[in-house]
This record gives structure tokens, C-alpha cells and sequence, in this order.
């Protein structure tokens, strides 16, 4: 796509969702968009490092660093939402340095087993720290963000649900989609998928692995530490069963559903994952078989996931026109 | 009165132990043939206690006879899964492990739309208790910790010694020399993963009468068994006996002493060994690709 | 003028000792070769020097600089850029994007230069693009930019495995078996390729089994047997010396 063409879809798609809520009036839908939203940034974040060849299974448990960093300065330090929603990020991309740096020299089923185990950790503190972070009843009345008030001219508050909470989401969706768009694009991450392919060609030409994973690790963690701030204050409690071992498998099935090679396959498996327990709605504990079916599916004949069949069959298509 | 209480400690962190090594055995024998970590392994362990339950349970079959009739049954679905799914993915260590996953989501809910939620007991094999000095152990404790023992040795002895687990060996050391050698290595991986998942069955058959048998049974000890695996250095079946015990001992010690907080050692050992000695008490280096 | 120095250089695998005390040194713009039967300890060396490897003992200079033990990218960094025996590049990638990749030191690929791409980057990284294909023409490649390497035949990509390095515009190359498994037509294309990268005045370390493409292409010839020097000269002298007829004898396919 040229250049002209990508600034008009990129303003229609933001068009699209400024005013996607005068279309879609009914709460229940607006909370499934917002759910679709914050799986979005959790699962564009782990595609970064997966982009590297890693899989890390702590997502979730960043998301709950994100959320309980961001409840405990609001509640107890009295901090403003306004200043808690970045620092909640910086804490986890925080945590993730420290945790990533000496973790990433390791590989394959070592680095899942090691993300693995500090999910882990983290659960056991959240339930078990119950002074800090409340225990298993975890931290209920997260109030909301304070109002945006210029005097005179206009004053945004945030009751609970509310449409003010979908435009906050939108903006944090477009800053995530951003930088991984670009990040996507850039000689950095052409140089990623270099070291997912051959890593020690790679490094023959310079390429520093661990930084690149690092940074990689540390930026997907910032947005999930965000998404974890927005999801404590939307939801207004939260507690260590949210950010499970099983939320971090869910993440990664929208990655593999959608397609990892792109953060158009992230949106896709965002949505598809949203829409499916919908459909299951009465059986909720079976919806799994349908989960598990479907990756089985994805890998086994779309091995760069339902995006990347997408872009197969268009380019199947152009070829096709071409030899007519 | 305090011996009484270290003694049953040990009791029952000798059963933890044994849980775990019985589940990683079958876990580091997928790892070292197809190189992929087997996240259905949980799910399969589950299938072999719902398979005892019902056999030895409810239909009144002998207990062994159920834990033979799982064994049969997990081995056969095991090539049938390898033939399927894993066959095709052999090439990208990545996908599998994904695929695994998928399979596991697959049969811990295929179980609860067949067996429903709740958790069953499986009745007791012996009655009795065995005394030792002031520490009581039920005779069923003791016949299943006698079982576990047995069969850990014997698998450890049938890798090392028969003809087939000397053929399984070189096909995970090295499958392109073993190809040469003239050995089937498609065929082999395929035995190789029927044999663990009859082994993974095997553990659940023989922990059944102990614990309660539900969908949900495999999903912790599952964890816990990567961690074993990991520990003992991947693919190696002595590392894992090691690294079982420890786990075990370390786990319910912690627990008697910590209450649930105690579950975060594990975890913890894992994590320090990892950033020090990836390679574990027993492994190998390998190179992941 | 010396370019990189090996000073009593070892290496042990759990007791197996592959390199054992070697010491050379390599000339600016000279061609050195390294030759011996298998598993005389050529690649370990390979490995050592680019810091895939690390030394037991000993030291590895470069540019008058102690590089031993430094991490395979800083090594790049500092000029010594190799390539690998096996044919495997970044297989699902085309061949311009492998190229480009391969001006990775060159290009601004910064993270923050990446989220704010700006002007300066951009022109950048489209120069980048010009060289890209002033290489691929040099190799004889430039039809080849858009296909995928995965479908390019053996020699294609042995060929682009060394534009590559050279991409990384290296001061030492070493070139790891460059005509392995090629048949005469393309070992013959491949030799003459090193030659005229030679005329560019580059310093090249060649690891080779192949005797012939050694002997016609290196001004200095160095003979490893069983991770031992067992001698060093011009072609002339390596041919006619009797310890390396010894190593070699028996070993006629090497010859080929």
C-alpha cells in the first residue's frame, strides 16, 4: 500500500471507532469491545517477544502487576488514576527488565517453563500477601478516574461503564497499535525476526539478540501493565484468579489463532476470542473444546494462523488475475 | 508426638515425590524424542484415573486389570494423537508444544461433557494400617508407594537395557545417525510417544485410589512435573527421579511449615536453577531450534 | 601489517581437546586458508574466533585489540564477519530482505528510531537499499531480489550467504567451507567470486576441505590435525611436505 492510501484507511478505521458507540448502544456490546480491546493490547504485547521466538507465559501475570500497582497507588498513596495509569505500565515494563535481562538467555521450553514459574509466583503473592494485595477477595471498590475538568469549557468524568471508558480504551489501542505497527515495519524488527530465524547468523551480522529481545519483552509487558491499570479501574475489582496461568494460555491462542506474523492477526484472534464463549454462552466450561479445536485447526492447516491464510488467498488472487 | 508428625511428613512427602517423578517420566521421554514439551500430558495422566475409575470402580473389574486396560487404551490413543497431530508438526518444536495444548484444552473438556464435574473417589484397594514405630501408614499408601517404585525402576531399566528402549535412545540422541543405522525413526517416535502416554495413564491408574478422580485432576501436578522435568535436566530419566524428590520433600515441607504460600518454593528453586544451571542436576546440553 | 592474532589458543570438550595451543597470525589483505581432515578442529577455530565459541585458554587480537570471549554480535562489530557451512539463511525472507538485514550495523534500527521514523532515517535506510543491489549485481544476483531464499538452488545461496557478509562490510571475512557440497560448476563460479572479492583488497580466512580451490586461491596455507598446527607455508610448501602428506594419506577425496 502507498503511503496516501494507508494515512485514509488508518483515519477511516479511527473514524470507525469514534463512532462505533452511536451504532452500538447497548452496554453489553460496548463491554465485549472493551474485553476485545484489552486482550488486543495483552496479546499484541506477547506477540513482541514471540516475534523473537520466545514464548513467554507471564503475560497475565504483568496484566495483574499492571492492575495492582495501579490499584494500590490510587487506593493507598493517593495517587491520581491520571498519574497511576503510566506508572502501572512503567512498573511492569520495570519488573519485565529485571526479570527479562538474565530469563531471555534462555530458550525454547526453558523460557516457558522460567515465564511459567514467575506467573506463578506472582499469583502465589497476590493470594497470599493479603495486607498489600488484598488475598484471595482481592481489592473491590477501585474508584474511578478522576474527572478531566478545563473550567469553563468542558468536564469528562467516568461513571462506571460508560462510554468515557471505551474512548480512554481507543486511545490506549491506538498508542499500542502504533508503536507495535512500527516496531512491525522497522529494520528492529525485520532484524527480530532475523534472530527467530537463525540466530546465530544473525548475530554474525551484528544483531544483539538479547537486546533486541529485551527490549522487545519490556515494551510487550508496558502495554499489559496499562491494559491491567484500565482493566482495574473499569471493572473496579480484581483479584489473583484474573491473571492466572490460564489467562496467559488464552493470550497465546490469540496470537496463534490470528497469526503472529502481523498485528492485523492479533486484531482477528482479538475478536474471534471475544465473539466465541458468546456462542457458549450457557456452557461456559465447555467452551475450552472449542478453543482447543481451534488451535489444533489453525496449526495443523493454517500454520501462519487465519491472517496470514488471508493474505495467502489474496495474493492467490492477484496471481491468478495476473496470468488471465 | 514430634517424630510422630516428621515421620508422616515424610510419608507423605515421599507420595508427593512419587506423583511427581511418575508424571515426569513419561514428560521427558516425549521431550527427548520429539524435543517438545507435551502440555496434554496432565489430561492423559486424568484419562488413566478415569479409566481405572471405571473399569475397577464401576464395572468391578480387578484393579490391575483396570490399570492394564488404561495402559492398552492410552497407548493406542497415543499413537493414534502422534499419527494426527504431532506427526505433522514433527519439523517446528513451537507448534507442537502449542498442539499439545490444544489437545489437552480438547480432553480435559471432552471429559467433563462425558464424565460431568464432580470428583469421584475410586474405593480403596486394601484395608489396614502398617505400623512404624509411632508413624501409621495405610497398607494402600504403602502398596502404591511400592507400585511407583517398581515402575519407575523398570521403565528406567527397560530404556536402558531392552532392545527397544536402546533403539528409542538413539533415536533422541540423534535421529538422522539412527536413520542411517537402518532404524525406522517415524515408527519409533510414534512407539516412543504411545509409550509415555501409557505411562502418563499409568500414574493417574495408580494414584486414583488416593486422590479424587475429576477432569480437573491433571492440571496441577502437571505444572509441577514440567518443573521436575526441567529440574532433572531435560530427557533424562534419572535427573527427574532426583529432581522429584526434591521437589516433593521441598514442597510439602514448606507446606506443613507455610501453609499455602509454601507452593511459591517450587517455583522459586526452579527459577534460581534455571538462571544458573539450565541444564539441570542430570541433563545435557542441547541446542533448541 | 598484522590483522588478527592467535595466541596459544585451546579449546576442551569435557576433556576432548579440539584446539590445542594454536597460535597464528593473519597478514592485512592476505588470504589464509586453514586445511585438514575432519574433525581436525577447523570449525571449532571458526567458532572460537567469532565468539561462538568460547576459548578454554589463550587469546584471540584483533586490530591490536584482546577480543577473546566477547559476544559473537560485538565481534561483527568490530569487523570480523563470517559465514556459516550451512546453506540456511534467513530461509522464509527474499533475497533483499536478507541483504538489508545484513546491513543491520549500518542501518538506524534503533528502537526509538523505529517508533519515530524520520526523514533522516528514512533517506538512510533507502540508500541502504541502493548498496543492496549494487551487491546482488557484483554476485551476478540482481534477478533474483524478490524470491523467496528457501526456492534458490545451492550455489545461489551459498553466493548470497557471502553478500551478505559482505554487507556487514567486514575487515576480516571467514568464509567457513564456502564450496561445500557444490558440484564443479558451481565450485568453479564460487572460486572465481572469492577471487574477485579479493581484488577488493579484503582480508579473507578460508576453512576448507576442498585442496584444490585452497591451493589456487590462498597466499598462506595452515595445516590442522587433530587441533594441532602441524605446518604452515605457501601452497608450494604444504604441497610438498611430508607430515601433510601423512594426514592426508588415505584421504584422497579431499582432493577432488
Amino acid at each position: 500500500m502507498s503511503r496516501p492510501w494507508k494515512i485514509l484507511t488508518s483515519f477511516f478505521a479511527l473514524a470507525v471507532l469514534v463512532f462505533l458507540p452511536w451504532v452500538i448502544t447497548d452496554p453489553r456490546y460496548r463491554d465485549l469491545i472493551i474485553t476485545m480491546g484489552i486482550y488486543f493490547m495483552l496479546a499484541s504485547g506477547l506477540r513482541l517477544v514471540m516475534s523473537v521466538g520466545q514464548v513467554s507465559f507471564a503475560q497475565a501475570a504483568f496484566w495483574g502487576i499492571g492492575a495492582y500497582s495501579s490499584a494500590i497507588l490510587v487506593m493507598k498513596a493517593g495517587f491520581s488514576f491520571w498519574l497511576s495509569l503510566p506508572l502501572s505500565g512503567i512498573i511492569s515494563a520495570f519488573i519485565a527488565l529485571i526479570i527479562g535481562y538474565p530469563c531471555l538467555r534462555l530458550k525454547g521450553p526453558y523460557f516457558f517453563i522460567i515465564t511459567m514459574s514467575f506467573g506463578e509466583v506472582a499469583r502465589l503473592i497476590f493470594t497470599s500477601w493479603i495486607d498489600l494485595f488484598g488475598g484471595t477477595n482481592g481489592i473491590s471498590g477501585i474508584p474511578a478516574p478522576d474527572p478531566i475538568t478545563i473550567p469553563g469549557l468542558f468536564s469528562i468524568s467516568f461513571p462506571p461503564r460508560s462510554v468515557e471508558f471505551y474512548y480512554l480504551l481507543i486511545l490506549l489501542i491506538v498508542l499500542s497499535f502504533f508503536v507495535m505497527y512500527r516496531i512491525e515495519k522497522s529494520h528492529f524488527g525485520k532484524a527480530c525476526g532475523a534472530i527467530r530465524e537463525f540466530d546465530d547468523l544473525a548475530a554474525s551480522l551484528g544483531i544483539n539478540s538479547m537486546r533486541h529481545s529485551t527490549i522487545l519483552f519490556v515494551v510487550g509487558c508496558f502495554f499489559a501493565g496499562l491494559a491491567g491499570s484500565f482493566y482495574a479501574h473499569y471493572m473496579t475489582y480484581i483479584g489473583p484468579g484474573y491473571f492466572s496461568f490460564h489467562e496467559s494460555l488464552l493470550f497465546l491462542i490469540i496470537v496463534v489463532i490470528g497469526g503472529s506474523e502481523s498485528i492485523f492477526g492479533i486484531i482477528i484472534g482479538s475478536v474471534i476470542l471475544t465473539i466465541l464463549p458468546e456462542f457458549t454462552r450457557e456452557a461456559r466450561q465447555f467452551e475450552s473444546i472449542i478453543y482447543g479445536a481451534f488451535v489444533l485447526l489453525v496449526l495443523l492447516f493454517m500454520p501462519s494462523g487465519i491472517w496470514g491464510m488471508l493474505k495467502k488467498l489474496s495474493r492467490l488472487k492477484s496471481l491468478s488475475r495476473l496470468y488471465k | 508426638m514430634k517424630t510422630q508428625i516428621l515421620g508422616q511428613i515424610l510419608v507423605y512427602a515421599t507420595m508427593l515425590s512419587l506423583v511427581y517423578i511418575l508424571m515426569s517420566l513419561g514428560l521427558t521421554l516425549v521431550f527427548s524424542i520429539m524435543r517438545m514439551i507435551n502440555f496434554a500430558h496432565g489430561e492423559l495422566y486424568m484419562l488413566g484415573g478415569l479409566s481405572v475409575y471405571y473399569l475397577y470402580g464401576q464395572l468391578g473389574l480387578n484393579y490391575w486389570v483396570g490399570i492394564l486396560g488404561a495402559i492398552v487404551l492410552m497407548f493406542f490413543f497415543g499413537l493414534l494423537l502422534e499419527r494426527i497431530i504431532f506427526r505433522p508438526l514433527r519439523h517446528d518444536m513451537l507448534a507442537a508444544c502449542l498442539a499439545s495444548l490444544g489437545v489437552g484444552m480438547m480432553l480435559q473438556t471432552g471429559a467433563l461433557l462425558l464424565f460431568g464435574e464432580e470428583e469421584k473417589a475410586v474405593p480403596s484397594l486394601v484395608k489396614g494400617t502398617f505400623q512404624l514405630g509411632s508413624v501409621s501408614i495405610s497398607n494402600e499408601r504403602l502398596l502404591i508407594v511400592l507400585v511407583s517404585v517398581a515402575i519407575t525402576f523398570s521403565l528406567i531399566l527397560f530404556i536402558k537395557k531392552s532392545k527397544t528402549g536402546q533403539v528409542l535412545q538413539a533415536v533422541a540422541q540423534n535421529p538422522e545417525s539412527a536413520s542411517l543405522q537402518g532404524i525406522n525413526v517415524t515408527r519409533m517416535t510414534a512407539v516412543g510417544f504411545g509409550i509415555a502416554c501409557a505411562l502418563a495413564a499409568t500414574a493417574g491408574g495408580i494414584i486414583s485410589p488416593l486422590v479424587y478422580v475429576s477432569p480437573y485432576m491433571g492440571v496441577e501436578p502437571v505444572l509441577k512435573a514440567f518443573i521436575v522435568v526441567i529440574m532433572g535436566g531435560l530427557g533424562s530419566l534419572v535427573g527427574a527421579v532426583i529432581a522429584g524428590f526434591v521437589l516433593g520433600f521441598v514442597e510439602q515441607f514448606s507446606l506443613t511449615i507455610f501453609g499455602f504460600v509454601g507452593h511459591i518454593f517450587g517455583f522459586i528453586i526452579i527459577m534460581v536453577l534455571l538462571l544458573f544451571r539450565p541444564r539441570g542436576f542430570m541433563g545435557r546440553d542441547f541446542k533448541v531450534h | 601489517m598484522i590483522l588478527l592474532e592467535i595466541k596459544e589458543l585451546s579449546k576442551n570438550f569435557g576433556g576432548l581437546e579440539a584446539i590445542s595451543r594454536l597460535s597464528f597470525e593473519v597478514a592485512h589483505k592476505e588470504i589464509l586458508g586453514i586445511i585438514g581432515p575432519n574433525g581436525a578442529g577447523k570449525t571449532t577455530l571458526f567458532n572460537l574466533i567469532s565468539g561462538h565459541l568460547k576459548p578454554s585458554r589463550g587469546s584471540i587480537i584483533f586490530r591490536g585489540e584482546d577480543i577473546t570471549a566477547e559476544k559473537p554480535h560485538a565481534i561483527a562489530r568490530r569487523g570480523i564477519v563470517r559465514t556459516f557451512q550451512s546453506s540456511n539463511l534467513f530461509d522464509s525472507k527474499t533475497v533483499m530482505e536478507n541483504l538489508l538485514i545484513a546491513f543491520h550495523m549500518e542501518a538506524r534500527s534503533g528502537f526509538w528510531d523505529s517508533l519515530f521514523e524520520t526523514r533522516s532515517v528514512r533517506t538512510i535506510n533507502e540508500s541502504l537499499a541502493e548498496k543492496a543491489i549494487e551487491i546482488l549485481r557484483f554476485l551476478g544476483l540482481e534477478k533474483t531480489r524478490d524470491e523467496t531464499v528457501k526456492n534458490l538452488p545451492h550455489g545461489h545461496r551459498r553466493s548470497l550467504g557471502i553478500a551478505m557478509a559482505l554487507a556487514a562490510s567486514p575487515g576480516l571475512l571467514m568464509l567457513d567451507e564456502p564450496v561445500g557440497g557444490m558440484n564443479p560448476r558451481e565450485k568453479e563460479e564460487m572460486t572465481s567470486l572469492i577471487g574477485k572479492i579479493r581484488q577488493q583488497g579484503k582480508t579473507i580466512l578460508i576453512v576448507e576441505h576442498n585442496m584444490r580451490v585452497v591451493m589456487s586461491l590462498c597466499d598462506r596455507i595452515i595445516v590442522l590435525n587433530f587441533g594441532n598446527k602441524i605446518a604452515e607455508g605457501t601452497p608450494a610448501e604444504i604441497r610438498n611436505n611430508p607430515e601433510v602428506i601423512m594426514a592426508y594419506l588415505g584421504r584422497k577425496h579431499y582432493a577432488d
